[in-house]
């Protein structure tokens, strides 16, 4: 089956797989841009009531299906998902636009700027280095985070500028997604005890054999990398959702030199997390950033993928600054504070003549 | 503009354990490869 025909597929069947209250809604697919220039196609499934709708994007299920997966399979689960998705909070278009009733609601997000060139042309933002800070209307909040992108189109309706917006993300940001800073061990840990090969260990009781051996093993193995000196922190937020802006909070920049005693490099894992790494001599900013690379393409989501830079806090000025940026700077000011090959060329001539002697015919220095 | 499209945003943690992984296991290759350069 060719991807336009189970689009077609999708879009006449179902509603056979959805509950009664479904059967009135208008469903419709649209191609969408998401971060990174990635283009998904979106199905909604809109209640006749209904305002604000999620988005569920079919790419990833016309894979699957090429793979094997039943279409029933594919369309009970979408039904499912709508179902799950349901925003409760049915905000009218005129609400999203009043920015007093969303002010608190506003947050925002961080993304790369060169890959989303296009899109920030049509979207409030602001510079952040090679990075972008967008902004993002939060009208729902359960085990997933429901948002709707600020467009130029909607700041506008808003009668509201960009300083306002961040002002208002700033403050409503932190609040509802704090930061978290931590060692990769202690990260890695915390996440493989909720999902050890499929089993959560925080459900077992306490005294469980198995969660107590696995346990073990897994702190065993922590203590093991922990002892290699080149530690790796992790920055984020508690929800895991967007965790990248939390670099951008004030004073967070500063904090983490100060825990660090010093300067370090930031790497841009994803949009979600961004991975800190002391910069005390033991890595290259050249070397971290074809790691990056090679993860990006590797085991990064295309839309959850930040940058492919690597980033440089300076702790004495306290900026941060693309590494490699901060290093041609700092060569091509070794090279200014250099004298010309001439000028050597000059003193060493000089260096060479030997000296007049004086009118007593002393000279003040001899080579024996 | 007659609707406001939302989208949800998700962090699934196996991709992340996956990512941060890999970073683990690239700098413990490279802390490797130190050590040996500098024996």
């Amino acid at each position: 089956m060719d991807y336009q025909k189970f689009q077609e597929t999708i879009m006449e069947q179902i509603k056979e797989y959805l509950p009664e209250q479904y059967q009135q809604s208008e469903i419709d697919i649209k191609a969408v841009n998401k971060n990174n220039n990635l283009k998904l196609d979106g199905l909604t499934i809109r209640l006749p009531e209904e305002n604000v709708t999620p988005t569920i994007y079919l790419n990833q299920y016309y894979e699957q299906h090429q793979l094997g997966r039943e279409m029933e399979e594919i369309l009970s689960e979408i039904a499912e998902l709508r179902g799950l998705h349901d925003v409760k909070e049915n905000m009218t278009v005129e609400q999203f636009v009043d920015f007093d009733q969303v002010k608190d609601k506003i947050m925002f997000q961080v993304i790369g700027a060169k890959s989303n060139e296009a899109q920030l042309s049509t979207m409030p933002h602001r510079k952040e280095t090679d990075m972008a800070i967008i902004y993002r209307i939060m009208v729902g909040r359960e085990e997933k985070i429901a948002t709707a992108q600020i467009s130029n189109a909607m700041m506008e309706q808003m009668g509201t500028d960009e300083n306002t917006l961040y002002a208002a993300a700033l403050e409503n940001t932190q609040r509802e997604f704090p930061m978290t800073f931590a060692s990769m061990d202690e990260v890695l840990l915390d996440m493989m005890q909720h999902d050890f090969m499929g089993l959560d260990l925080t459900t077992l009781p306490d005294g469980d054999e198995t969660k107590e051996f696995l346990q073990g093993l897994l702190k065993e193995q922590m203590e093991d990398s922990a002892q290699n000196d080149k530690q790796l922190y992790v920055l984020s937020n508690e929800s895991k959702i967007n965790g990248a802006a939390s670099l951008f909070y004030p004073g967070v920049q500063e904090q983490i030199a100060e825990q660090l005693h010093g300067d370090y490099f930031v790497l841009p894992s994803s949009i979600h997390e961004l991975l800190i790494v002391p910069d005390n001599g033991n890595y290259s900013f050249q070397e971290l950033r074809t790691m990056v690379n090679e993860v990006n393409e590797t085991q990064v989501a295309p839309d959850e993928v930040l940058t492919g830079e690597v980033y440089s806090y300076d702790r004495e000025s306290q900026t941060l600054m693309v590494a490699k940026e901060r290093f041609q700077k700092l060569n091509h000011h070794k090279q200014e504070q250099k004298p010309s090959i001439m000028d050597s060329l000059k003193a060493k001539q000089k260096e060479q003549i030997p000296e007049t002697p004086d009118k007593k015919g002393r000279i003040s220095d001899m080579e024996l | 503009m007659k609707k406001i499209r939302t989208e949800f945003q998700v962090n699934k943690e196996s991709k992340t354990v996956l990512r941060l992984t890999a970073y683990v296991i690239n700098m413990q290759k490279q802390a490797t490869q130190v050590k040996k350069e500098g024996k």
